[in-house]
């Protein structure tokens, strides 16, 4: 099973091909395809709101579903707890919280932004919008910044 | 108020519960806070709820490219942010590259998008959210090397990591949303 689907796909095959992913929820729906945004009606459903847009739902599902299926084919899932040279660099203890953190910047900057790689990065991006170019260009050399400053922190492990 | 009609036929969410719903003061505030533009959520209602359900189908194929091109996994997006591989930046690139001339196409052709309307992608012009919001995001997606659709993925993956990640991220703006509203900023409008 491990080898019917190739490890990673060269960029210029998946690039083009999540272009054209993006492209298609423009064309069908008119909508920007931005996972944040997915979140955040995921909260509203969940909250019983009557301004759920239960697309956003269904996409969401959707991008779970594909994410097992791809597992599935290339011979997963297998259940792990593995996150590279940041496993080794923090014991499992530490790490679990850091990653809580993380994610709970990650949660509030994207809402706060209004979008995130997908719908800024991506989307936005390809529709010209300069809010995302701003936001993308912007998370960008944060990124970059903060990855350099926890290396450095970390005495060069990462 | 026709846009808040518009979303409870739109939400396609089970119809009586949120027509009660409805009633209530808080659907107002709903409308007035509402992120999407009421013609398109009209134009998919009266599609159907087909027309959310096909939606799955799209976010199956973006999850498994996310999958196959492994932006689910800290390593790949490190060693973009820590500027050792270019993979992403050409991925990226190569998306938007795709993206962009498509849409521009559609739009000299006026297309008209079977679920929404004439196409009519969102600019907005730059506030200071999209550059406060976005460091924030950055720090987080330095931290654990996620961002929203990967992390979901990572988790889907069946790394429990992934599942502690998206956690943060569903609290994270829960919380922004409640600082929001406690600021009485209305809630952001797609990207």
């Amino acid at each position: 099973m491990g080898t019917l689907v190739v490890e990673q796909l060269p960029w210029y095959v998946g690039g083009p091909l999540i272009g054209l992913v993006v492209a298609a929820m423009y064309a069908v729906w008119n909508e920007p395809l931005g996972v944040s945004g997915l979140y955040a009606h995921v909260t509203r459903l969940a909250a019983r709101r009557p301004d759920t847009d239960m697309l956003r739902v269904w996409v969401f599902a959707g991008i779970v579903a594909g994410g097992v299926m791809a597992t599935l084919l290339q011979g997963g899932p297998r259940v792990s707890a593995d996150y590279g040279v940041l496993s080794a660099a923090l014991p499992l203890l530490l790490l679990v919280p850091v990653l809580f953190v993380g994610g709970v910047l990650i949660g509030y900057g994207v809402r706060w932004a209004g979008g995130c790689t997908s719908g800024h990065g991506l989307a936005g991006s390809s529709a010209f919008s300069v809010a995302s170019f701003t936001a993308t260009a912007t998370f960008m050399a944060t990124a970059i910044a903060v990855s350099f400053l926890l290396n450095w922190l970390l005495g060069g492990v990462l | 108020m026709s846009a808040a009609g518009a979303v409870i036929i739109g939400s396609g969410t089970s119809g009586a519960g949120a027509e009660t719903a409805a009633a209530g003061p808080e659907v107002v505030s709903g409308a007035r806070t509402l992120p999407l533009n009421a013609v398109r959520l009209i134009a998919r209602a009266r599609a159907g709820a087909k027309a959310n359900r096909l939606g799955f189908a799209l976010g199956l194929v973006f999850g498994a490219l996310l999958v196959l091109v492994r932006v689910h996994e800290y390593q790949t997006i490190h060693n973009m942010l820590m500027l050792r591989d270019p993979y992403v930046f050409l991925l990226m690139g190569a998306a938007v590259g795709t993206a962009a001339p498509l849409l521009w196409l559609l739009r000299r052709r006026r297309w008209n998008t079977p679920f929404g309307g004439a196409l009519a992608p969102e600019r907005h012009p730059v506030e200071r959210r999209h550059i406060a919001g976005s460091m924030v995001f950055g720090v987080g997606w330095a931290v654990t090397g996620a961002c929203p659709g990967p992390a979901l993925v990572m988790a889907a993956s069946g790394n429990v990591l992934g599942v502690v990640v998206v956690g943060g991220l569903f609290t994270g703006l829960l919380l922004r949303d409640w600082v929001a509203r406690r600021q009485g900023v209305p809630e952001p409008t797609g990207c």
